[in-house]
């Protein structure tokens, strides 16, 4: 698999932070929206936004 | 294509089972699949394989995300569907699904990640009876 280097200006990079903020303040419908490029900053979205969703689904049982 | 049965399309996937006895399932670009899709693929597949005997290749290449509830569908059904199954992808997102759905939800059949197809259906003719 190519690894291709990352832009550090590609505002994929703010909406990961706001992401992880949002969660750690116990946002559990928080999620980012991933790009059409398939990369790593779009696989740690996708890992962000599945470990929310196992999270939340968690929260819920525990009601 | 290396087809011996219909092609049944849902609304993110082509489904077919190939003359190797392999049931391949090839997502659409884009995709993002909920739960009804999931659903979807496991009525195509008991259509396609009612004996439950073939194996299966979940090209998983151009999916864009999943939700928790199709992937604990596949992990909870797929005994039901055949006996094991390989998943393509392709890129750091889709390994990243993957990964997830193994390591997380679980499958309850033999289930492992390939890059490319030779190796995926290579290791699915072991499940072939």
């Amino acid at each position: 698999m190519k690894m291709e280097k990352i832009n550090q200006n590609d505002p994929r990079f703010n909406r990961i932070i706001d992401l992880i903020m949002n969660l750690a303040e116990g946002d559990l419908e928080s999620r980012a929206e991933v790009s059409n490029k398939g990369d790593e900053l779009d696989a740690i979205i996708t890992g962000l936004n599945m470990l929310a969703e196992e999270l939340k689904a968690k929260q819920e049982t525990e009601k | 294509m290396n087809i011996a049965s219909e092609v049944i399309q849902t609304r993110i996937a082509s489904i077919w089972l190939g003359n190797d006895g392999i049931i391949r399932c090839v997502n659409r670009p884009d995709s993002n699949e909920t739960l009804e899709d999931a659903q979807a693929f496991s009525s195509a597949v008991k259509k396609l394989s009612p004996e439950k005997i073939h194996p299966a290749l979940a090209d998983i290449r151009n999916i864009k995300s999943t939700t928790r509830e199709a992937r604990r569908h596949y992990a909870s059904i797929a005994q039901e569907l055949g006996p094991a199954c390989a998943i393509l992808v392709g890129s750091p997102l889709t390994s990243a699904i993957g990964n997830f759905f193994l390591k997380i939800d679980r499958p309850n059949i033999p289930t492992k990640l390939f890059y490319t197809e030779n190796a995926a259906l290579q290791w699915l003719g072991g499940f072939l009876k």
